[in-house]
């Protein structure tokens, strides 16, 4: 199976796992832009999360339809078992990367 | 003299008018959830012009105390259509982002951005909230039509594979065998 995950698939990922169980688009795209510093567009999210399915990190449920969504459902998200596997091995993959290249102090 | 202010106030009566109509018209369209209550304001609207309902007035019928509460009341009808008025997210941005999506994420992402939309006309009135849509909208074009490109590549190779395997199947069906009673083999001859 395919573990590497982008940068914004990781902070998807991490963003749905803060957020569960009420992570959908635009939660996910604030969260990021909150904690993240940038504000990624609502359509490379929705591509990301499309990738992240087809991988099988991540599991979609269609929730409640509201006013203000023109009344269109949400699609709340949750990360799979495999998918917080790949979370995982790619953090510590970042991590030890980032301990070779002498940033310890850096990182923390 | 006071003929011509008089005249001059019909003027601005009738451009009132004008504009009454208008106003009408338009909440007539945008009053949508609220008919009632908007039928109750034209009523009152045509009492206070002494007149029956959606019937020409002439200029000459109203004084300038009625015109003034009427001002007024054409105030209330527009600052409440305005208010009943949601403003609707641009239909041709909408439709741009469809075409990359299919099913439940397609109605999860135009959501998304109605919800955005909704909070950004709170924030910022319904003018800039359109032009941000806009903004988010070219924003998300080049990573759905790459995801697009990527799956249509994805079911392409897929495709492309299962057309080259029944091709060579076809082949060699059409191939004769060794083992066939019909075919000489240099043993056997």
């Amino acid at each position: 199976m395919i573990m590497e995950l982008t940068t914004l698939e990781q902070h998807a990922l991490l963003a749905i796992v803060a957020l569960q169980p009420s992570a959908y688009g635009i939660s996910i795209q604030d969260h990021i832009a909150r904690n993240a510093g940038y504000e990624p567009s609502v359509g490379s999210i929705y591509a990301s999360l499309d990738r992240l399915e087809d991988k099988g990190f991540v599991r979609s449920k269609q929730g409640e339809a509201t006013r203000e969504r023109g009344g269109r459902r949400k699609l709340y998200f949750s990360v799979t078992a495999p998918g917080q596997r790949a979370l995982r091995e790619s953090l510590k993959a970042m991590h030890s990367l980032s301990l070779a290249a002498g940033w310890k102090e850096a990182v923390a | 003299m006071s003929d011509k202010k008089g005249s001059q106030q019909d003027k601005k009566i009738v451009r009132r008018y004008t504009t009454k109509e208008k106003a009408i018209a338009a909440a007539k369209i945008l009053h949508r959830e609220s008919i009632v209550e908007f039928q109750r304001r034209v009523t009152m609207l045509d009492e206070n012009l002494d007149r029956a309902p959606e019937t020409s007035v002439k200029c000459s019928d109203v004084t300038s105390d009625v015109v003034e509460r009427t001002h007024i009341i054409w105030s209330g009808i527009c600052i409440s259509a305005e208010e009943a008025k949601s403003p609707e997210p641009p239909q041709f941005a909408e439709f741009c982002l469809s075409l990359f999506l299919s099913g439940a994420k397609r109605e999860a992402l135009i959501g998304c951005l109605s919800e955005r939309f909704e909070r950004d006309c709170e924030r910022y009135g319904a003018e800039r909230a359109r032009n941000m849509y806009w903004g988010a909208a070219i924003r998300s074009f080049w990573p759905l039509l790459r995801r697009g490109a990527a799956r249509a590549f994805k079911w392409g190779v897929v495709v492309e594979s299962v057309r080259r395997f029944s091709d060579r199947t076809r082949e060699q069906a059409k191939q004769p065998r060794l083992s066939d009673p019909g075919i000489a083999t240099a043993d056997t001859c």
